[in-house]
C-alpha cells in the first residue's frame, strides 16, 4: 500500500470516519443557510419567489445594486432606510463600543491579574454577569432609561449598552493573558524602578500585544452581531445594519434578494476578520473558560 | 555598597482555603556584611526565598526590621531600596534583544547616554556577552539567559544583589561552569551578595557564609568549614555533605574508667578516648547522638582508632570516588572509600573510626553538644 492511500485508510477508519462524518454533516447544517442567503442575494425576483427552487438560475447584481449607492430607482422607496447609513453605523457603534471597552478593560483587566485586594473575585464575577440575562430581557428598563436620559437613538447611548457585550469579553480573555506573563518579569522591573504605569506601559502591555489584537477582534464581532440592543434603543438614524435588513420586509412585500444582499455584506467583515485570525481566535474563546 | 541587617524579622502568609496565617519566616537575625556573599541554604519551604523577596521589597516583612547600609527599608518601595536581583527563571523581558535588556534598568533611571554606554561595555566585557548583544532571549541557551540576568542586576549601581537560585535551571556542568564564573565576578566586583539555594554543593563552592534555616527558623550561621566540621544540629548534619554525615544513636557506658558508645539495639560497643569524659560531662549518659561525617570512616583494622566488625550492604562506585554502605548490627553506616574496591555484598569488613572528628548531638531535639 503507498503512503497515500495509507493514510486515506487512517483517515477513513472506525470512529475517526464517524467523527469526521458527523463534523461534515454538522459544517454543512450550519453553512447551508450562508450558502442560501448568498445564492438568493444574486437571484431576480422571480427566481425567489418560485414555488421550484432553481440551483441553476441566472445570477444578476441588481439586487446588490439597488442597496447601494446612486441607486436611486430602486423599486420600493417607500420606508426603507439608507443601508450604506446603516453599516456605517454599525461600524461607528461598533468601533466605538471597542474602543470604551479595550480602554476600560484592559488596565481592569491587568488589575484584576495581578492585583489581589479585597472582593476582586466579586468584581470580576460582576463583569461576567453581564452577559448571563438574555439582552431581551433588561431591554424595557433600559429603553425606559434611556428615553429619560436622552441616550435613545443616539450613539453614544447604542455604545454604552454595547459595552454589556464587549466588556465582559475583553475584561476576562484579557486577564488570562496577563495571567500568563510570568510575576518575575514584572518584578523585575520593579526592581529596576519602574513604577506601576510604566510596568503596565512598558512591561505587560506590549507582551499582551497579539493576544489583545485577537480579543479586540472576537469582541468586534460578538458586537457588530448584535440585534436587539439596535432595534430598540436606535431608530431610523442610528439603526446598524443588522437591523437595517428588516427595512426590506413591508406591508406590501418582503424584498428577498435585497435583504440578501444586505446579510451578505453585512456578513462580510466579521467573516474576514475570522478567517484572518483563525488561529488566535479558538484560544481566545476557550482561554476564558479554562480558567479557575 | 552596602552590608544587609535583618533583626527580628517575620512573615507569615495567608492560607486562603485554610483562613489560618502560615509562617514562612519566623524571628530571623541576620547580618550579610559588606562584600560577603552569603548564602541562605535550606529545603524547599524553608523561607530563603520568601526572607530574599523581603529584602527585595516585594513582600512586606510582617515584624522586625531590615537594614541596607544602615538605612531602614521596610517602608520604601523596591524601586526605592536600591537592589538588584536575579531571578530563578532570569525574567528577562522576551520582546527585547539583549543589548535592551541589560540597559532597560537603566533607562528607567534616566542614566545618560554615555554612561550607559560605559556600564553596558563594562558588564558585557565581564561576562562575555559581546557575541548576543542582538538576540532576543528566546534564542539564548540556558546559560546565556543566565549571564543576560546576572548582566542586569550588575549594569546598576545597586547596594547588593539578590540571587534566587540562579544556577537551579542548567545543567551540571553548566552548573559548575558558572558556579566558578560566579565567584570570579563576585572576587572582582566584592559586591554585597545574597543567594538563595537548595543545593549545599553550590553553598559550599561559593559561600563567604552560609546561614540554613529550616521551616522558616534560623538553624546556623556560619563559613563553610564550621558548617560542614561542627554543624549545630541533627538535622544541619544531615543536610550538609553528601553523603551525609553518619548519625548514630546510643548511650554513654563507663566500665574500669572506661567509657564506651553503645549504639541503641546493639550488642557491641565503641570504646572512646579518654578525654571524651570531660568533653561529654555536661551531656546526659542516655540519648546522645554520635555523629561522624563519611570521609572519617574508613576500611581496615590498621593504625589508630577503634574498629568495628561490619557487614558491606551496598557499595557504589563512582568514577572518582566510592560510597560503602556497612551494616553491625542494625546499626548502618556510610563510608567515602575508594572507587576500585574488591566488596561483595555480605561480606564482612573491619571499618575504623577516626574519634577526633566525632561530633556529639542531644537526641531530643538534636541540638549539638561537643564540640562546641
Amino acid at each position: 500500500m503507498n503512503p497515500k492511500r495509507k493514510r486515506f485508510h487512517r483517515l477513513f477508519s472506525g470512529r475517526k470516519a464517524g467523527v469526521l462524518l458527523g463534523l461534515c454533516g454538522y459544517a454543512l447544517f450550519a453553512l447551508f443557510p450562508i450558502l442560501w442567503v448568498g445564492m438568493m442575494s444574486f437571484k431576480s425576483h422571480r427566481d425567489i419567489v418560485s414555488p421550484t427552487p432553481e440551483i441553476l438560475f441566472r445570477p444578476t447584481l441588481e439586487n446588490y445594486r439597488a442597496i447601494l449607492p446612486r441607486s436611486q430607482e430602486g423599486p420600493h422607496e417607500t420606508g426603507r432606510m439608507d443601508f450604506l447609513q446603516c453599516f456605517r453605523n454599525s461600524l461607528r457603534i461598533t468601533l466605538g463600543a471597542l474602543a470604551l471597552s479595550l480602554a476600560v478593560g484592559v488596565p481592569a483587566a491587568y488589575v484584576l491579574a495581578r492585583l489581589s485586594f479585597r472582593g476582586k473575585e466579586d468584581i470580576a464575577f460582576l463583569f461576567l454577569s453581564f452577559r448571563f440575562a438574555p439582552e431581551i430581557a433588561v431591554i424595557i428598563p433600559v429603553y425606559l432609561l434611556f428615553k429619560e436620559l436622552g441616550l435613545y437613538n443616539t450613539y453614544l447611548g447604542l455604545i454604552l449598552v454595547y459595552q454589556l457585550i464587549t466588556l465582559p469579553l475583553v475584561v476576562w480573555i484579557a486577564r488570562g493573558y496577563f495571567e500568563e506573563i510570568s510575576k518575575e518579569v514584572e518584578q523585575a522591573a520593579q526592581l529596576d524602578g519602574y513604577s506601576w504605569w510604566g510596568i503596565f506601559t512598558r512591561v505587560a502591555l506590549p507582551l499582551v500585544k497579539p493576544g489583545i489584537a485577537s480579543t479586540a477582534v472576537l469582541t468586534f464581532i460578538f458586537a457588530w452581531n448584535n440585534f436587539v440592543f439596535g432595534l430598540i434603543l436606535g431608530a431610523r438614524e442610528t439603526f446598524p445594519g443588522t437591523v437595517a435588513t428588516l427595512g426590506f420586509i413591508s406591508y406590501e412585500s418582503v424584498l428577498w434578494g435585497q435583504m440578501a444582499a444586505a446579510t451578505v455584506i453585512t456578513i462580510l467583515p466579521p467573516l474576514a476578520l475570522s478567517i484572518f485570525i483563525q488561529k488566535h481566535l479558538v484560544r481566545g474563546l476557550t482561554l476564558g473558560a479554562v480558567r479557575g | 555598597m552596602a552590608g544587609i541587617t535583618l533583626e527580628n524579622l517575620e512573615k507569615y502568609y495567608r492560607d486562603p482555603s485554610r483562613k489560618e496565617r502560615v509562617p514562612a519566616v519566623r524571628s530571623l537575625n541576620l547580618d550579610c556584611r559588606d562584600g560577603e556573599f552569603l548564602v541562605l541554604l535550606g529545603p524547599s519551604g524553608c523561607g530563603k526565598t520568601s526572607t530574599l523577596r523581603l529584602i527585595a521589597g516585594l513582600e512586606q516583612a510582617d515584624a522586625g526590621t531590615i537594614r541596607i547600609g544602615g538605612r531602614v527599608v521596610n517602608d520604601l518601595s523596591p524601586r526605592q531600596r536600591n537592589i538588584g536581583m536575579a531571578f530563578e527563571n532570569y525574567a528577562l523581558y522576551p520582546p527585547l534583544t539583549v543589548r535592551d535588556n541589560l540597559v532597560f534598568p537603566l533607562r528607567a533611571r534616566s542614566v545618560p547616554d554615555a554612561e550607559i554606554e560605559r556600564r553596558l561595555q563594562f558588564v558585557v566585557s565581564t561576562l562575555g556577552l559581546a557575541g548576543i548583544l542582538a538576540k532576543r532571549p528566546r534564542e539564548l541557551s540556558g546559560g546565556e539567559q543566565q549571564r543576560v540576568s546576572l548582566g542586569r542586576c550588575l549594569i546598576r549601581d545597586a547596594d547588593a544583589f539578590l540571587l534566587d537560585e540562579p544556577l537551579s535551571h542548567l545543567d551540571s556542568e553548566l552548573r559548575m561552569r558558572m558556579r566558578i564564573e560566579l565567584k570570579r565576578i563576585h572576587h572582582r566586583t566584592r559586591q554585597t551578595t545574597v543567594y538563595v539555594t537548595h543545593d549545599q554543593l553550590e553553598a559550599m563552592a561559593l559561600a563567604d557564609r552560609i546561614a540554613i534555616l529550616r521551616d522558616g527558623w534560623l538553624q546556623q550561621v556560619g563559613t563553610p568549614a564550621e558548617i560542614f566540621e561542627r554543624p549545630a544540629n541533627l538535622f544541619v548534619a544531615g543536610f550538609v555533605g553528601e553523603p551525609p554525615m553518619n548519625r548514630i544513636e546510643g548511650t554513654l557506658e563507663s566500665e574500669s574508667s572506661c567509657l564506651f558508645f553503645r549504639p541503641r539495639g546493639s550488642s557491641f560497643r565503641i570504646p572512646l578516648p579518654d578525654r571524651t569524659g570531660r568533653d561529654l560531662a555536661s551531656a546526659p549518659e542516655t540519648g546522645l547522638v554520635m555523629g561522624i561525617r563519611p570521609n572519617r570512616l574508613s576500611l581496615g583494622t590498621d593504625g589508630g582508632g577503634p574498629g568495628l566488625a561490619t557487614r558491606v550492604r551496598v557499595y557504589e562506585s563512582l568514577g572518582e570516588e566510592g560510597i560503602l554502605e556497612a551494616e553491625a548490627e542494625g546499626c548502618t553506616l556510610l563510608l567515602l572509600v575508594d572507587p576500585d574496591l574488591p566488596l561483595r555484598s555480605g561480606e564482612s569488613i573491619a571499618v575504623r573510626l577516626h574519634t577526633d572528628s566525632i561530633v556529639w548531638f542531644e537526641s531530643a531535639g538534636g541540638r549539638k553538644i561537643f564540640p562546641n
